[in-house]
């Protein structure tokens, strides 16, 4: 029983980048400041975004393809099969990490949708739920009113409970919780197809097909309706994304989530909530009060501006005309927060295809490759986390900026103070927690 | 270009090296002595008596009791150091160094010496396996 030293490789996490050093955190938010109230200054004074993507002609067909899907279905399939062996009571190699945890944490939750952000929606080819549902021919009578009534309400609130999975419940690295996890959403799913239409389920419960049309409408490259891949110009379908009901919250909880998980590794948090924040209701009251917080603050930051703005402006108006201004924050906290997620965890894909069940085999020969910790050092990781969290912040300065002249007109400077200070405080936030 | 004139600054700064956040943690001077079994009732981790080891290995001490973990909270070696993580627990079970992806398993009422080199920079959860409670952390400094 007893294997002493033996090298484990399950599960994902359990390690945590060094903290920035001070210097990175101080020179990063002194430039977001000066870059900001510079911006106000010297960024055009007539909207340029406002009309959405600018169709060229299409250089490239691309059709939609079937590898996409296929990888999608295997993906999900893989997920799933965990199930397998402890149903049939196989034995499994505790010393090899199963393909399941690379796969949903670092694949299809990180690479897939920030990705999407250079090449545009790949998520709707890949999304296994689609061809799933296609090829059971479910859902074929699409019931739209219900994307108008509950708007990504029901997205956002699966967007937490997925976070919860990965960031409180201990056994996130189970490949049987993530098995069962994907069993019960897939079940969940193809019955909500079945009942509201296909493409109609997906929008309004399939939290990842909201977050990666959020986070893909970054991105220059765009379909047309004939399928046709275009160039639409970086940011512009995010100006002219729908008003879905609960689009404010859904980019709120996107933000909430990541900055729960970052600031509960940081030892300053840690010494505040005591033991406190290490039970299952302690991580769960904290994650939830992470998205109240920002979302508080987005709501106050609405108001402010609303009331500046006056008219028939309201808080709401306001919170759901500069939502998307705030995607390119989400990202940011995202892929600074996981980069080395990617490049260390990610780094298991490559033994876990060989031996995806842990069974022992070794399909490719790859199976005793370890993770190489040694990929990059300490600095070029700091520096990319700050260069990323800055970059995010001018891109949602300069939407807001954008979004203001072409709402409010000449009121736009004074109106932009409050959404301004709100994008300084959630970047010098970001930064602080990397700081740890 | 606006990153790279980012990295620019940042880089002028100063040695990123040099400043690290403080260790809060409790250093603790005496090595447990090895065979003999450690007091179980005592809540302070640092009774043992001082005993020379053979290595010069940094020492970390850490108790299981009750569900309790005693022990530094986060611990930070330098790189490259040797390391000696003693771990004693009232339950027999694993533990884990995550990222070393180091498995040893403990005995309930025995003392365990875990030893390895810090070679890989950051901050590594040490815990025990089955119930997933964290022992401590493990910083690595660069």
């Amino acid at each position: 029983m007893a294997f002493p030293g033996v090298a484990l490789a399950h599960g994902i996490g359990g390690r945590l980048d060094l903290p920035v050093p001070l210097s990175y955190f101080v020179v990063g938010a002194g430039v977001v400041l000066v870059i900001s109230f510079v911006a106000l200054a010297v960024l055009w004074p007539d909207p340029r975004l406002q009309d959405g993507p600018r169709h060229g002609p299409a250089r490239l067909t691309v059709r939609r393809g079937w590898i996409l899907p296929a990888l999608g279905v295997v993906g999900l399939l893989l997920v799933i099969g965990q199930l397998i062996p402890p149903l049939f009571g196989l034995e499994t190699d505790p010393t090899r990490p199963t393909i399941a945890p690379v796969l949903v944490w670092v694949v299809f939750w990180l690479v897939v949708p920030f990705a999407g952000a250079v090449v545009g929606d790949w998520y709707s080819d890949i999304n296994p739920w689609r061809s799933l549902a296609s090829g059971l021919r479910v859902g074929r009578g699409e019931r739209t009113g219900l994307l108008d009534r509950l708007g990504i309400w029901p997205a956002a609130v699966l967007f937490i409970a997925f976070t919860w999975l990965e960031l409180v419940n201990p056994e996130s690295g189970s490949p049987t919780t993530l098995g069962l996890a994907a069993l019960a959403y897939t079940l969940l799913l193809i019955g909500l197809m079945a009942f509201s239409g296909r493409e109609t389920g997906l929008a309004v419960f399939d939290l990842f097909t909201p977050y990666n049309r959020l986070i893909s409408s970054i991105s220059p490259l765009g379909r047309r309706g004939d399928g046709r891949l275009v160039w639409r110009g970086w940011l512009r379908a995010l100006t002219v994304l729908p008003a879905w009901r609960g689009l404010p919250a859904f980019v709120v909880v996107a933000i909430g989530t990541v900055t729960y998980d970052g600031a509960s590794a940081t030892e300053s948090f840690r010494g505040l909530m005591g033991d406190f924040g290490q039970t299952m209701l302690g991580g769960t009251l904290l994650l939830i009060g992470c998205v109240l917080m920002i979302g508080l603050a987005y709501w106050l930051a609405s108001w402010v501006a609303a009331r500046m703005v006056g008219g028939d402006w309201t808080a709401a108006s306001v919170a759901m005309r500069f939502a998307h201004t705030l995607v390119p924050i989400a990202l940011a906290y995202a892929l600074a927060h996981y980069l080395t997620l990617i490049v260390f965890e990610g780094q298991q894909l490559i033994a876990a295809v060989s031996d995806p069940f842990a069974l022992g085999w070794d399909l490719f020969g790859t199976a005793d490759r370890k993770v190489d910790f040694f990929i990059t050092a300490a600095a070029p990781v700091w520096y990319a986390q700050v260069a990323v969290i800055v970059i995010g912040h001018v891109l949602g300065v300069v939407l807001a900026h954008d979004r203001a002249l072409g709402d409010f007109g000449k009121e736009a400077v004074r109106s932009q103070y409050a959404m301004l200070l709100l994008m300084v405080a959630l970047t010098t936030l970001g930064l602080l927690i990397l700081a740890g | 270009m606006l990153a790279g004139l980012v990295l620019l600054v940042t880089a002028c700064v100063g040695d990123p090296a040099a400043i690290t956040t403080t260790s809060s943690t409790t250093t603790i001077t005496t090595a447990p002595t090895t065979t003999t079994v450690a007091p179980t009732t005592t809540t302070e981790a640092t009774t043992t008596t001082s005993a020379a080891t053979t290595t010069t290995a940094i020492p970390i001490d850490v108790y299981y009791e009750g569900g309790q973990v005693v022990g530094p909270g986060r611990f930070t070696v330098p790189l490259g150091e040797e390391v000696s993580i003693w771990v004693q627990s009232d339950v027999d079970d694993m533990v884990h160094v995550h990222g070393y992806d180091l498995l040893f398993p403990v005995e309930a009422g025995t003392q365990v010496e875990i030893a390895l080199t810090a070679e890989v920079p950051g901050i590594f959860e040490v815990e025990m396996e089955s119930s997933h409670t964290l022992l401590f952390e493990l910083e690595v400094t660069a």
